[in-house]
């Protein structure tokens, strides 16, 4: 699980520098996302770029912990929660325009698959329920 | 997609270990999110505990029933649009205090993010109009009601249980002296129970039969009285709102629209009136 964590840790912090960068250099994800997962982030980048939008702050992973192993598929997939207080959502003015209704505790599922020797993170699955965190 | 699905775990050890720990919650109940909208809060959130919001079966409702124009002699509906503050309100009600909020609140209800532009139009087209939530507002169907059971009266320290029936509809008529549709959804309901007290959800509510419960038992829609009187019950269902112009794609528009259904009168009574004149 240590690998999926670190994977899961430089994608948090990847997310803040993009994000932080008005949403531009998202290319540096592509090292450890799966092709479905880069295109994802790509496409929500440049939607929020298109809306004038970006975020600011550090989101902390306060717990990752395993769900499903499959050896042979070679998959894994956890339990990570994410604290997104210092998180916040910035318009074209500079004004912090954050959801009132975001959450600040995200439990998210993802799943990661080795390829070629790499942990690549295929999905960032969300989870509602909140026993986990 | 592997997160959706039950996975099998080969490893009898780690069948032993993990299945053990995790057998209940083997698989995601969400659709997946990007980090970049999950940092704004833009992520849908599925909802598995009945908090998020339902929407309803599209019922589709054209011609002279629901039929409004953009002009001055067009047919109006009970329809309002909110006020950013009401919509900021009625978000943290719905929201907060309730476990895991159906997110998709905020994309379609909150003010404060931007909606979805529309789509550049072809090289020589006019520029596509703009429209507002309160244009759209008028197109509003007189199509909600109130339920209330027992019907038309309660006990009191006895909970009485309302619902409303409010599916999603699409009006045919006239916006900017154009032929257009406009799609309403609803998103939320605020119940004024008629006692000074109200409650607002994201879900409609239903009757005890079909919640599978027993009479006069709490539902997420019921209110229980603590005086005895004559109450108007009613409920105001927000919706979300769409339009099209000549089949073409929909565009949502930013806030809300609430409609009122007609005050339903019940008579609050204690237990020795309520077996003896029950109407």
């Amino acid at each position: 699980m240590s690998k999926a964590e670190g994977v899961y840790k430089r994608y948090l912090a990847d997310l803040r520098k993009v994000s932080e960068d008005r949403n531009k250099g998202y290319e540096r994800m592509r090292a450890y996302l799966s092709p479905a997962a880069f295109s994802a982030e790509a496409q929500s980048f440049d939607a929020l770029s298109k809306k004038g939008l970006h975020t600011v702050g550090p989101s902390e992973l306060s717990k990752f912990t395993p769900q499903t192993v499959d050896v042979q598929r070679g998959t894994v997939t956890a339990y990570a929660c994410v604290d997104l207080t210092a998180v916040r959502l910035i318009d074209r003015a500079g004004k912090d325009i954050t959801p009132l209704s975001r959450p600040n505790q995200q439990t998210f599922l993802p799943s990661f698959v080795l390829s070629g020797g790499k942990m690549l993170l295929e999905e960032n699955g969300t989870w509602s329920g909140d026993s986990v965190c | 997609m592997v997160g959706r699905f039950r996975l099998l775990i080969s490893s009898s050890l780690l069948a032993c270990v993990l299945v053990a720990a995790y057998q209940e919650t083997a698989y995601a109940d969400g659709p997946s999110c990007s980090g970049a909208f999950a940092r704004a809060g833009l992520c849908t959130s599925a909802s598995s505990d009945g908090t998020g919001v339902d929407v309803r079966g599209t019922t589709t409702r054209g011609g002279t029933d629901g039929t409004a124009s953009s002009g001055s002699g067009g047919r109006a509906g009970p329809g309002r649009a909110l006020t950013d503050a009401e919509l900021v309100a009625l978000l943290d009600e719905v929201c907060f205090g309730n476990g895991v909020c159906g997110i998709r609140d905020s994309v379609v209800l909150n003010p404060r993010i931007p909606a979805q532009p529309p789509a550049d139009p072809a090289p020589g087209a006019e520029p596509a109009p703009v429209i507002t939530i309160s244009d759209l507002a008028r197109f509003l169907p007189a199509t909600a009601a109130l339920h209330a059971e027992p019907d038309g009266w309660a006990v009191v320290g006895v909970p009485a249980n309302f619902w409303a029936d409010a599916g999603a509809a699409t009006v045919s008529g006239e916006l900017l002296g154009q032929a257009a549709e406009v799609r309403f959804t609803p998103q939320a309901y605020r119940f004024d129970y008629g006692d000074g007290s109200s409650r607002t959800a994201a879900m409609a509510g239903s009757s005890w039969a079909a919640l599978g419960q027993e009479e006069l038992t709490d539902t997420p829609t019921s209110h229980v009285y603590r005086a005895r009187g004559a109450v108007r019950v009613q409920v105001t269902v927000v919706y979300s709102a769409q339009y099209r112009f000549a089949g073409g794609p929909w565009i949502g528009v930013a806030g809300a629209v609430s409609g009122t259904t007609p005050p339903q009168r019940v008579l609050v009574v204690v237990e020795r009136t309520a077996l003896t004149t029950p109407a």
